[in-house]
């Protein structure tokens, strides 16, 4: 579903992505773990077509995204790491005024369905987003998502900044999408929230993907140990 | 698009100090509207009045000798055009009474900025200036926040993926806002047209409706570029900078500047030396060497055998008022050609300013603005034209009355009866008309047009960067 | 950290902007071209005056040439007689200018408004045609003068925005600021010294603009007083700004609030308030037709003409007792020349007309004053106004030599009523005394 093949990507002198090659298929969520500047950001920002690789291939469900931008956006779900949607807008509205965007048409029923489907209760659905707290804002930005039906997730430090309980539940989100054939990939440095997301993580370092394991192989101390072992 | 430009309004709408700003500035529009209304009413009744009391003084002036009239002469007042509420142009300047005489072409005189300290360097609160300076102010810090907090909440990415085109999003963005100013534009214009509703004229309101064009094609100017540079720079706070400085450099320094050099570039001469200038060329006229004298000479000849007597003194008119016609013409060909040459460097002096103002837009508006108030530096040298055409008919009434009254050469004494003084037309002013206002615009025009176009091509070239 | 430690960081910090630098060049060029703007007009009025004032000189010469002569005056011209009090003074090329003061380099003011010579004879008022402005383009006048003052008034504020935005609000922004407050203990001694180290460089910067063009304009030698003034209020217009923006600062606002902020306080301060008092001055005040002024001229003339000449000579006698003491005091009316009943007429009109132009100035002061009570308000245009009046280029300047002109009308008349009465022949002397009657 996802594939990057020896993809090299440099900014002035700094050379971002260094013969980086991976492939995530289909449902699966794949966690890119590293340190800051490792590539995780410029690995998202190729597969949304933000920029074009110096060699290489990207490709998301056989569509070339900077070739092709508006073809791979119709099925890529992009979380950043703070949900900054309009914050004088209710939760409900932002989801209408970005689904519409979308070129989707749903009534407001079916919203609070993607809404609540998604984890946010439904007294803060019409309250203006500003009032929201990171985790359900982190919400809304999964709901627009899933409205949107996506393929294929793309998120981007989303744990970052959030108590446990809205960790957990956001893991627990992602899982939920997964299950339903959405593909993830998830940029982060969390080692404790990768290992409860992610089905394989990869470990990437100043452009090159270091490591490949599968979550389930390992204990979250055996990460932080491998993980250590590999940037130092 | 629609969805992009509904929600920039929801946005603002929930704004409560945007809210607050719109409130008071439309209070402001509106106030400076009736204000500058006022004002002009209270001239234009002045000016009426004016020159109720001139004429009656004319008209009941005793029965006199016609040339004695003549220096007696009479007062016009420049008329104030409908739209000087709205933009005061040179009006503020360039003084309303003008004195009308035999012999001589006098100045306009008695300026309001003649009559009091200075009181400000950017002219009266008037709706212009608010739609020139202040409007186009606002337009740049919304349309900056809007595209600035897209690109630093990263909700531009989102926007994006969600299948928005970064060229729409912009062109939604500016569309929002640009129908804001516009907004402000029909409140002003709606106002200048219902606040004097009793002199509405076609040309009035065609001429109101191409000022909301002008102005319109500047706020899309003005939105655009700010759209491009907050979108296409990395610093946001470069981006305001700059058209902050665009702001100031375009309402402040430029014009200031292309004037100051237009007049150092094409210079005008001094009041002494265009005296000097005229003097010269009417004492050569009548210089006994001087083909004029010729002419007088010749003149009186014709009128000789044209009655066939020997002397003027035989005449059965009063040779003195065809001499004083015939000075009369001599003096207004010395005049056609010093005014001429004076308005010559004026028109050299305004394309150069509208030439200079290629990089700024502004000042295009500024002189469409003027010019189709009807209160520019044209319609100004249009209304001095015009009355000195009266002026001359003027004279020539009373030279002929002198002439062919019934008075005998040499008769100084002989009185023309008041009912012939009454039956002098008085003058009255229309301005130029619609379509000559053109050709004299049309460079402000095509500058506005093609920066309307360039603004166009900004957005449409414009991508998302990282 | 002491001033210097500012002073140093200060510095540092604008010659890594580039933005900031290019916004001092642009000051720069502004304030340069202003000053030249000035010496130009400046220079250009000196120039006008001095071919004015060659022109009389040509005219006083003719006249004493038929003096020496003893000839009344050209031949072609039989009603003039140069020995009369009447010619004499006609013919002595009376006149009043009004030379730019040196200051004028730096404040242009309003002196494009109004005309600045005038050949004065007994017939002469302050408002005739002969003392109209200088022929400019309208537009460009409009648009108003670029001179130093507006370049210090009106954009001087706007470069201290520029240089004084960041301040604060940069590290608002990127979230130091706790930091400055944890090295420092308190932010305002930070604050105060950033800023007064920005207002030391452009005080300094403003100094040497002021003193260099003032050296070679000769201003310094010239009105070295008018000059200390000036520069003493611009400082004090420049700290006063500084301090507004201290303020402001401490409401940690972020870079792009404080520069809004500050833009819509100079928008505020240098548009709105200005405009608006332009606005309601002419409203209450409008433009002067000078109605009362042209009826003075004709009408009024024209009933003095009417009055009875017993009634006229008595009225005249009234003003100037000393035509007691002449020759003619106690000559019966009938005895009269009618040149001499003309003298007594054109007194009495130009005495009518002085009351007149006192009258229309009064109403024009009403004006001014509603003006000068909006300063506390509109405090730019009150210092702006002060620094007009410092280089004699403001209304009260040009309407002080209206007055003269006034003046110098009734005393031409004047002189040559008493010289009649008193049947003065005019010979050399005489009109050497006439030559001189305005130079006091």
């Amino acid at each position: 579903m996802i594939s990057l093949n020896s993809v090299s990507k440099q900014f002035n002198n700094h050379l971002a992505l260094d013969n980086f090659s991976l492939e995530i298929p289909e449902g699966e969520i794949f966690a890119l773990l590293g340190p800051n500047g490792a590539g995780k950001t410029t690995t998202i920002n190729l597969l949304l077509g933000f920029l074009s690789t110096d060699s290489g291939t990207v490709s998301v469900a056989g569509i070339e995204p900077f070739k092709n931008p508006a073809e791979a956006r119709k099925i890529i779900g992009y979380i950043p790491e703070n949900v900054n949607l309009y914050p004088q807008l209710t939760g409900l509205e932002n989801l209408k005024y970005f689904t519409q965007l979308a070129s989707s048409t749903y009534s407001d029923e079916d919203l609070r369905h993607f809404l609540s489907t998604c984890g946010l209760q439904k007294s803060a659905m019409d309250r203006p987003l500003g009032t929201y707290s990171k985790g359900m804002r982190q919400k809304v930005g999964i709901a627009i998502a899933y409205a949107k039906k996506a393929k294929i997730l793309l998120m981007d430090e989303p744990a970052s900044g959030l108590d446990p309980l809205a960790s957990k539940e956001l893991s627990d989100l992602i899982r939920k999408l997964a299950k339903m054939g959405t593909t993830v990939l998830m940029a982060s440095h969390d080692l404790f929230r990768v290992k409860e997301t992610a089905d394989r993580i990869g470990i990437i370092h100043q452009g090159k993907l270091l490591k490949s394991l599968k979550a389930a192989e390992v204990t979250a101390n055996d990460l932080e140990e491998i993980y250590l072992g590999t940037i130092v | 698009m629609k969805a992009i430009i509904w929600n920039e309004w929801i946005l603002l709408r929930r704004n409560p100090w945007f809210i607050g700003l719109i409130i008071v500035l439309i209070l402001i529009v509106g106030l400076t509207s009736y204000f500058g209304v006022a004002e002009t009413k209270k001239l234009i009744a002045m000016e009426a009045e004016a020159s109720a009391e001139i004429r009656s003084q004319w008209d009941n002036q005793e029965a006199g000798n016609p040339h004695n009239a003549a220096h007696y002469g009479t007062y016009l007042f420049k008329p104030s055009s409908a739209l000087t509420g709205f933009d005061e142009g040179v009006n503020g300047v360039v003084g309303k009474t003008l004195y009308l005489e035999g012999h001589r072409q006098n100045e306009i005189q008695y300026s309001e900025a003649s009559q009091s300290l200075q009181i400000s360097r950017f002219g009266k609160l008037r709706p212009a200036l608010l739609l020139q300076l202040i409007i186009p102010l606002l337009l740049i810090f919304l349309v900056f926040a809007s595209i600035r907090t897209e690109r630093e909440s990263d909700r531009v990415r989102i926007l994006l993926v969600q299948g928005g085109d970064f060229r729409q999003i912009l062109f939604g963005k500016i569309i929002a806002y640009w129908l804001l100013s516009v907004l402000f534009l029909l409140v002003t214009l709606s106002l200048q047209l219902i606040l004097q509703s009793e002199k509405l004229t076609t040309e009035v309101i065609l001429r109101t409706c191409l000022i909301g064009v002008g102005y319109a094609a500047f706020y899309w100017i003005i939105s655009s570029c700010t759209a491009y540079l907050t979108a296409n720079l990395r610093q946001a706070g470069t981006a305001l900078s700059l058209m902050l400085a665009c702001w100031i450099v375009w309402g402040v320094f430029l014009p200031k500047i292309s004037g100051t050099l237009g007049e150092q570039l094409y210079q005008l001469p001094t009041r002494q030396a265009f005296a000097d200038g005229m003097r010269a060329d009417r004492a050569s006229s009548l210089d006994g060497h001087n083909p004029e004298e010729e002419k007088l000479a010749a003149l009186k000849d014709s009128v000789l055998r044209k009655y066939q007597v020997e002397t003027v003194e035989e005449l059965p008119i009063n040779f003195d008022g065809l001499l004083m016609q015939a000075d009369e013409e001599v003096g207004n060909v010395v005049w056609d050609k010093h005014f001429g040459d004076l308005n010559k460097v004026l028109r050299k002096q305004k394309t150069f300013t509208q030439v200079s103002s290629i990089p700024n837009p502004l000042q295009s508006l500024q002189s469409l603005s003027m010019g189709l108030s009807g209160t520019d530096y044209f319609h100004h040298a249009d209304f001095m034209l015009k009355a000195e055409q009266y002026r001359r008919q003027f004279i020539k009434s009373l030279n002929e009355k002198h002439a062919y009254g019934g008075s005998k050469t040499g008769d100084w004494e002989w009185a023309a009866d008041q009912e012939f003084y009454r039956s002098l037309e008085d003058f009255s002013y229309s301005a130029i008309p619609l379509n000559q206002v053109f050709n004299i615009l049309w460079t402000d025009v095509m500058i506005l047009f093609g920066w309307v176009i360039g603004g166009f091509l900004l957005i449409n070239s414009s991508k998302f960067r990282i | 950290m002491n001033l210097f430690n500012y002073l140093k960081w200060e510095w540092i910090n604008f010659i890594r902007s580039p933005y900031k630098i290019i916004a001092v060049v642009l000051f720069l060029i502004a304030a340069g071209f202003s000053i030249y703007n000035g010496y130009a007009l400046r220079n250009k009025q000196l120039d006008t005056i001095s071919k004015v004032k060659a022109i009389y000189k040509k005219q006083l010469d003719e006249a004493k040439a038929y003096l020496k002569a003893n000839k009344k005056g050209p031949e072609d011209s039989p009603w003039i007689d140069v020995q009369t009090p009447y010619w004499a003074m006609y013919s002595s090329a009376q006149h009043l200018t009004k030379a730019p003061s040196p200051m004028m380099v730096f404040a242009v003011g309003q002196a494009e408004q109004f005309g600045f010579y005038k050949r004065i004879n007994a017939w002469s008022t302050a408002y005739d045609g002969d003392l109209a402005a200088e022929i400019s383009n309208p537009e460009r006048i409009a648009l108003g003068a670029l001179d130093f003052t507006f370049v210090v008034l009106f954009l001087l504020p706007i470069l201290l925005i520029v240089l004084c935005f960041t301040v604060g609000g940069y590290e608002q922004d990127k979230q130091v600021s706790k930091l400055i407050k944890i090295q420092l203990g308190v932010q305002s001694p930070w604050i105060f010294g950033r800023i007064i180290s920005i207002g030391i460089y452009v005080s300094g910067f403003l100094i040497a603009l002021i003193l260099i063009s003032a050296l070679f304009s000769g201003v310094i030698a010239e009105a070295g007083n008018s000059l200390f003034q000036f520069s003493a209020i611009i400082l004090l217009y420049t700290w006063i700004w500084l301090l507004g923006i201290i303020g402001l600062i401490h409401l940690q606002m972020g870079q792009t609030a404080q520069a809004m902020t500050l833009t819509l306080i100079w928008v505020i301060f240098a548009m709105v308030i200005p405009g608006a008092v332009h606005q309601a001055a002419s409203l209450i005040y409008p433009n002067n037709l000078m109605v009362e002024f042209l009826d003075a001229k004709r009408e009024d003339t024209e009933d003095i003409y009417d009055t009875d000449f017993p009634i006229v000579r008595n009225r005249v006698i009234q003003n100037y007792p000393e035509l007691k003491e002449t020759k003619l005091a106690t000559v019966p009316d009938s005895v009269f020349a009618q040149n001499l009943k003309s003298s007594i007429y054109r007194t009495e009109i130009a005495y009518h007309m002085k009351e007149v132009s006192e009258k229309i100035e009064n109403s024009f002061g009403e004006k001014n004053s509603f003006i000068t009570s909006s300063y506390w308000f509109n405090p730019i245009i009150g210092i702006q106004n002060y620094l007009f009046g410092l280089a004699e280029t403001d209304y009260i300047a040009y309407q002080n030599y209206r007055k003269k002109i006034q003046s110098a009308n009734l005393e031409i008349c004047k002189t040559i009523i008493l010289d009649e009465w008193n049947e003065v022949k005019v010979d050399l002397e005489k009109f050497t005394v006439y030559e001189k009657l305005l130079e006091k």
